[in-house]
């Protein structure tokens, strides 16, 4: 609308909610985001969003919104300039790093915000505290992706595009609902299938995506090592896998090979009939060019390293990696959650994963920082700062989380901020957490601020500034580089995301050639781009893995159970997930009409069977209890999930969470935020 | 454009507002000037004669997988005598657009089905069809439509803004000529698509609407389907808010609402992110329904 150009703008941008990193415009008119109208030119989505895409405007101007900075003073929220705050705020940062040093000092970040904050925040860390507590929350979502795929193929991050899916001849979906979690990477799944290319779901829950498959298994939850074992026994025994691709390109098939001998028929721990387990994995193996695509049902427990590591296996036994059709691709979850692991907001790497403990990379970033000391130690990641707490960890720093509604064992979270000696906030409106701060700090949503995301395809992607923020609310990056100031800093003089940006990218080699000029256009860059000729790298692992040796590493890993498992006193299995309809703890989708009116509350979905065993009809209040906590909500009655099996949405305040266990996967960290055993109660009684 | 107009410009109703419009933007802006969405009286319309239009992705597939050329080296593309052209650092290249929609290249659905390709209901009707000769490529066919246009295009005349000769019969008759064989192609493609419909329709449309996830695109994008508000509105038995796939009657009611309206601009199914064929279905509906049965809202003014 050229014609109406001084007072309308079209401003085109990435959608801020889940990783698939869509493009879309915001409409701009007089100084105000008025609505979103599709960006036809993008590849990634061709102008097609989901509900929550085309409603991502509407939290933009909300009067909700943190408006200027609140510094607690005898249990009250009071406001407070600009001065005071950050003068209080580096005043005890100052006083907690000064009496207890680096460790007493925990940072975290949120994937939700642009690489641009990501990279100066983990700096800020690590040059003015030397510490590596330094975490996001990629830990609670696919941190078993980056350390899983990284021991599988020496990178941790999807090694194919979403719409290469389409080169397939068959696609494995494992654990993934992509139709509700990550739509525009669903329309894949639903083109491949008008295309004629074969979809097998794997999930314990009947979904949406599970609906579009050719074949459907259903296993029991957290079972998948037991099951990809035996497809590859079966695999091996018929002979197919890739003699040639394993014999140039992969190490440990002997180890693979003897421990999945065990896994003949493992139906009694997987569920899974022998008939189905082979079908599944011939017409896997067979496939000329098949794809793994998989999301948090794999990642989220505690054996998820060696979940992502067994499809890891599936797809080197088969030669499926390292060209187009094939590969291996975790859906990252959040906008943001494979930048944010890529700046380096990480507790043992610096940004493009170079790690800490290598003395030359220390070096590097000592001298291009101009410090000295940097720490080689392995920092507290996410839960281990909470876990620490009023111990190690005095002063915590969070930029744009909830972790009293998103981190699992809410009570405990709670309990744990408590013990804090100083606490801030940075966020955009006033959340559940914000209630425990000593200091708020008001930032700019992804409206207001230039910078990039990176999508879960290794897509860099520009956010464009729209509008400014709200009252004395700053852009995120500028609240750092002015809190640097005042401690006396240096480096964080970066007034504008692209001088962020090139900092980054002076230091990271495998982003040197993703300069902002080449990410104009609509195309974005896929990383790998070390040169600024190089034009990305969409696909991973073409010639040679980029593990040290070049190969590629199988891995003999025998089922381990989950940490808790039903039994008398809490007998139902408990999984959790996302819906299409809302974001995480719901501080924006909340706020967009239609998608409060979708769900405006918690509920669980429970078996025809059980319901009816039960005496629980549709729709009824129900109260589920763990070994942690309870929470009460509307029961779903369903035979998308199987008897004995509840699926509740983690979206809610004092909802999932106040259930789910704290246990850790050993190698990522990760909670098992997608298991734990609990009882169900009619409310009300009978 | 028409609900851009709609939503972000309060339906012209404060200000005055010059559009240049293909067929399916005026069909949809006249819709929703009958349903008091925008006041057409501020509106003057300019439209140019359309063959149809391609999705910017599909064509840079297309430019490179048919013509093997780098998109990025494309300098002009247009639709001419039954071809696809493009120009290119170094060259053009035309392919016959039969050939490339059969193999699934090409125009938008919705277009390869329209035929409204003059749009004569606008103030003016413009575009290259019938520009012949040393015209070619500079000047443009202006059909007056209404006083409005004739009124602005005096205007510019005595303003000096534009240059204005009589049309050549010539050029009359090619532009016809043109416009007949769009035509012509428009039918062959309902044919096709429609009788493919034929047997199997129930099962068509289940199919295909379960994938639906509600993003609403279809109706918010849609210049006939305009929602009641939601505040008050009484409970609906038969669609529950928060199911997906959506309860049935999710798709039944909103196909009966446009049913005598739909344009066929195609942007619900452009827009759809789970590539469901919504607007063949309800372009289905509608042209069967104008053979079978009196228009409700009276004839259209426009034919399609
Ligand atoms: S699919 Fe993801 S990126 Fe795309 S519109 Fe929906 S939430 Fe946004
Ligand atoms: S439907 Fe297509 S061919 Fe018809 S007027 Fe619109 S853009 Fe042109
Ligand atoms: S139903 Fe689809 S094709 Fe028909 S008018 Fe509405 S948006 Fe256009």
């Amino acid at each position: 609308m050229s014609e109406n150009s001084e007072i309308m703008k079209y401003v085109a941008t990435t959608c801020p909610y889940c990783g698939v990193g869509c493009t879309l415009n915001l409409v701009v008119s007089n100084g105000k985001v008025v609505g979103v109208e599709p960006n036809q030119r993008s590849p990634i989505n061709e102008g097609k969003l989901c509900p929550k895409g085309v409603t991502c405007w509407e939290h933009i101007h909300s009067p909700d919104r943190l408006t200027t900075p609140l510094i607690k003073k005898d249990g009250k929220f009071i406001e407070a300039s600009w001065d005071e705050a950050l003068d209080l705020v580096a005043k005890n940062l100052k006083a907690i790093y000064d009496k207890h040093g680096p460790k007493g000092l925990g940072f975290q970040t949120s994937c939700r915000t642009v690489n641009e904050d990501c990279y100066i925040f983990q700096k800020f860390a690590r040059v003015g505290f030397k510490t590596n507590n330094v975490d996001n929350c990629a830990r609670i979502c696919h941190g078993p992706s980056v350390a899983g795929l990284s021991l599988s193929f020496g990178s941790g991050a999807a090694t194919n595009g979403f719409e290469d899916a389409l080169n397939a001849d068959l696609i494995l979906i494992w654990g993934s609902n992509a139709v509700e979690a990550h739509p525009l990477a669903g329309r894949r799944i639903a083109q491949a299938k008008k295309k004629g290319i074969q979809i097998i779901a794997v999930d314990p829950r009947y979904t949406m995506t599970a609906r579009l498959a050719d074949t459907y298994v259903r296993f029991n939850p957290s079972t998948h090592i037991a099951l990809a074992n035996s497809m590859m026994y079966w695999i091996i025994k018929e002979g197919l896998e890739d003699k040639k691709f394993i014999q140039d390109r992969v190490n440990g098939f002997e180890d693979l090979k003897k421990t999945v001998e065990n896994y003949a028929d493992a139906e009694a721990i997987h569920g899974v009939p022998l008939d189905v387990v082979k079908d599944i994995a011939f017409r896997y193996a067979k496939a000329k060019n098949a794809v793994i695509i998989y999301c948090l049902g794999i990642t989220e427990l505690t054996t998820g390293t060696d979940n992502v590591r067994s499809m890891g296996n599936l797809a080197l036994l088969t030669g499926n990696v390292g060209r187009e059709g094939v590969g291996v691709n975790p859906l990252r979850g959040q906008n943001n959650v494979q930048g944010a692991c890529d700046m380096g907001a990480y507790p043992n790497v610096y940004s493009g994963y170079q790690k800490c403990e290598v003395a030359e990379n220390r070096a590097k970033m000592e001298k291009a920082w101009s410090v000295t000391n940097l720490p080689d130690w392995y920092g507290a990641t996410l839960t281990e700062q909470i876990n620490q707490c009023g111990d190690e960890i005095k002063g915590m720093y969070i930029l744009g989380l909830n972790p009293v509604v998103t981190y699992p064992s809410s009570n405990h979270v709670k309990a744990q901020l408590e013990k804090l000696d100083f606490l801030v906030v940075q966020d955009i409106f006033f959340t559940e957490t914000c209630q425990y701060a000593d200091v708020i700090l008001p930032g700019a949503c992804f409206a207001e601020k230039d910078g990039t995301f990176t999508s879960g395809e290794r897509r860099i992607n520009r956010v464009r500034k729209a509008v400014n923020p709200p009252g004395q609310a700053k852009e995120d990056i500028h609240i750092i580089s002015e809190l640097a100031a005042k401690m006396g800093f240096k480096g964080f003089e970066l007034p504008t995301a692209k001088d962020v940006w090139d900092d980054m990218r002076a230091v990271t080699p495998s982003m040197f050639g993703a300069t902002y000029e080449k990410l104009e256009r609509p195309e974005g860059i896929c990383w790998p781009c070390p040169t600024e000729e190089h034009p990305g790298t969409p696909i991973l692992h073409r010639e040679k893995f980029a593990t040290a040796d070049g190969k590629g590493n199988l891995f003999g890993i025998d089922y381990r159970p989950p940490a808790e498992v039903a039994d008398a006193e809490y007998p139902f299995t408990l999984m959790t997930g996302r819906l299409i309809f809302h974001y995480h703890s719901r501080t924006q989708t909340d706020r967009a009409a239609d998608l409060h009116r979708e769900v405006p509350e918690s509920y669980a979905q429970i078996n025809i069977e059980d319901a009816r065993r039960l005496g629980i009809k549709n729709n009824e209040y129900i109260k589920l209890k763990s070994r942690r906590g309870e929470t009460t909500t509307l029961a779903r009655v369903t035979d998308e999930v199987a008897p004995g099996v509840v699926y509740m949405t983690m979206h809610f305040a004092d909802g999932v969470n106040n259930l789910t266990n704290t246990v850790l996967d050993p190698m990522s960290k990760m909670p098992e935020l997608k298991h734990c055993a609990i009882s169900i109660e009619k409310v009300g009684g009978n | 454009m028409s609900t851009f107009i709609q939503k972000y410009l309060d339906g012209a109703k404060n200000m005055k507002v010059g559009v240049v419009v293909k067929g399916c933007d005026l069909m949809s802006m006249i819709e929703l000037g009958k349903r008091n969405e925008i006041n057409m009286n501020n509106v003057l319309t300019i439209g140019v004669n359309c063959g149809g239009s391609v999705n910017p992705i599909q064509a840079r597939k297309m430019i490179k997988e048919k013509f093997g050329v780098d998109p990025d080296k494309v300098t002009k593309e247009e639709i001419d005598k039954g071809q696809f052209i493009i120009e290119y650092e170094g060259g053009h290249k035309g392919i016959k657009i039969d050939e490339l929609e059969e193999e699934g290249y090409g125009r938008r659905s919705n277009c390869r089905r329209c035929k409204y390709k003059i749009p004569r209901q606008a103030d003016l009707a413009c575009g290259n069809w019938g520009v012949i000769g040393d015209k070619a490529g500079k000047a443009t066919f202006i059909e007056i439509c209404s006083d409005k246009g004739a009124d602005i295009v005096s205007k510019a005349v005595s303003a000096k803004k534009l240059d204005t000769c009589a049309a050549e019969p010539k050029g009359i008759e090619i532009r016809g000529k043109t416009e007949g064989a769009m035509l012509k192609l428009g039918e062959k493609w309902r044919k096709k698509e429609f009788t493919a419909l034929r047997d199997n329709l129930w099962d068509f449309i289940k199919k295909e609407t379960s994938r639906y996830i509600k993003c609403y695109s279809c109706i918010e994008k849609c210049p006939v389907c305009i929602s009641t508000p939601f505040v008050e509105r009484p409970e609906s038995y038969m669609v529950r808010p928060g199911y997906i796939p959506s309860d049935p009657m999710f798709h039944l009611r909103r196909f009966a609402s446009i049913s005598d309206s739909c344009v066929n601009c195609g942007q619900c199914e452009e827009l759809c992110p789970v590539e469901i064929p919504l607007a063949l279905i309800s372009h289905a509906i509608r042209v069967e329904g104008d053979n079978a049965y009196v228009p409700k809202l009276g004839a259209a003014p426009y034919k399609n």
